[in-house]
């Protein structure tokens, strides 16, 4: 095995450390099955490419892209899309329920005037 | 139907200066009116209720469309039958009402659409004009429905129709959902000449080209992501 420079074992460090605490988590069940999985395959993929950057441009070769510099930065961008569209699903799910929230606290503290025929529908003060 | 069947919903937001005087030039024909105070900073619920109208009080701010559906909602759970909303700036005329129930009280139409460019005579001020005539080739190519006035946010509704609509684009682009919820409902329309009472009051509170370029984002974002 080739030698590691200093940037490499402080990647692969970090990289294999996130990957105990979603093992942990999943091992727990703090996090779903799925998206534990998911971030547990995406940070040992992570620590395995850098430890062997080549591994990643035999991949890019086979995908028709020439770098694997290339390949993991198209994979950073797609990933970064797919998460600013599942965060802006989720603001706007936020959004309604925050809306419904306002929507219940306005219907429920209704006022209404003394002064017109519609006093007999307000509560009694006694 | 009698007066008391019609509920008069109006949103509005930091409208304290002109609420009092629209409530006021209502209630003597509509004993029923509700404010929906979208969360104002100024004392707009208060003015309201003085005037003799009912409050709702967004404690925060949603934007009109939401106003709009916690007045509808408000009002069929009192029992009306029938919903008309009108803006609290001044700028519609109560005269304007009893055309806009007609339809819906002869059976005609479950909703009635107020338009400012029926009829004759109407002064719209020229930038409005463009902008909203913008608006109604935006609503004939999105929805598919032919307008004259695809913004105007003097509207009745049966209580049929009421119950069956449900805004959820909180903000300005409420009123392109509003029409794509008639037609895909099959709900029947009628447009009915009102008229616009521009002010520069009114003119200053109204929206701007820059204004309509986020409402037509957040339509299509609405369409997208349902």
């Amino acid at each position: 095995m080739m030698g590691l420079n200093i940037f490499q074992i402080l990647g692969i460090s970090l990289a294999l450390c996130i990957a105990v605490v979603v093992s942990v988590a999943l091992l727990r069940r703090r996090i779903g099955r799925g998206p534990g999985v998911f971030w547990l395959v995406v940070w040992l993929l992570a620590a395995v490419a850098i430890a062997a950057p080549g591994l990643t441009s035999v991949v890019a070769r086979f995908l028709g892209i020439s770098r694997g510099a290339d390949l993991v930065f198209y994979l950073a961008i797609l990933a970064m899309m797919v998460g600013f569209f599942l965060t802006y699903a989720r603001l706007r799910r936020l959004e309604a329920s925050l809306t419904e929230l306002t929507r219940y606290q306005a219907l429920r503290d209704a006022r209404l005037p003394t002064t017109t025929d519609e006093s007999a529908e307000t509560p009694p003060t006694s | 139907m009698q007066p008391e069947d019609i509920c008069i919903v109006m949103p509005a937001f930091n409208e304290a200066s002109a609420i009092g005087a629209v409530v006021a030039e209502l209630l003597p024909h509509y004993p029923r009116v509700v404010v929906v105070d979208d969360g104002s900073r100024d004392d707009t619920a208060e003015r309201a209720l003085a005037a003799g109208a009912m409050v709702l009080r967004h404690p925060l701010n949603r934007g009109q469309g939401a106003a709009l559906q916690t007045g509808i909602r408000f009002a069929l759970e009192r029992g009306s039958r029938a919903v008309v909303t009108f803006d609290s700036d001044g700028q519609h005329r109560p005269e304007d009402i009893p055309r806009l129930l007609e339809p819906i009280a002869a059976g005609r139409a479950e909703i009635a659409l107020g338009s400012r460019f029926l009829g004759a005579g109407r002064s719209v001020p020229m930038g409005r004009r463009l902008l909203l005539k913008g608006a109604v080739v935006f609503t004939r190519l999105t929805s598919g429905v032919a307008l004259t006035d695809a913004h105007n946010g003097l509207r009745a509704f049966s209580r049929r129709a009421a119950e069956r609509i449900d805004i959820r684009l909180d903000r300005m682009a409420h009123a392109s959902e509003l029409i794509d919820q008639i037609r895909r409902m099959g709900l029947p329309f009628e447009e009915v000449p009102v008229t616009v009472r521009y002010t520069d009051y009114s003119l200053a509170k109204g929206q701007r080209a820059s204004g309509a370029l986020k409402i037509v984002f957040d339509y299509f974002v609405g369409r997208i992501l349902g």
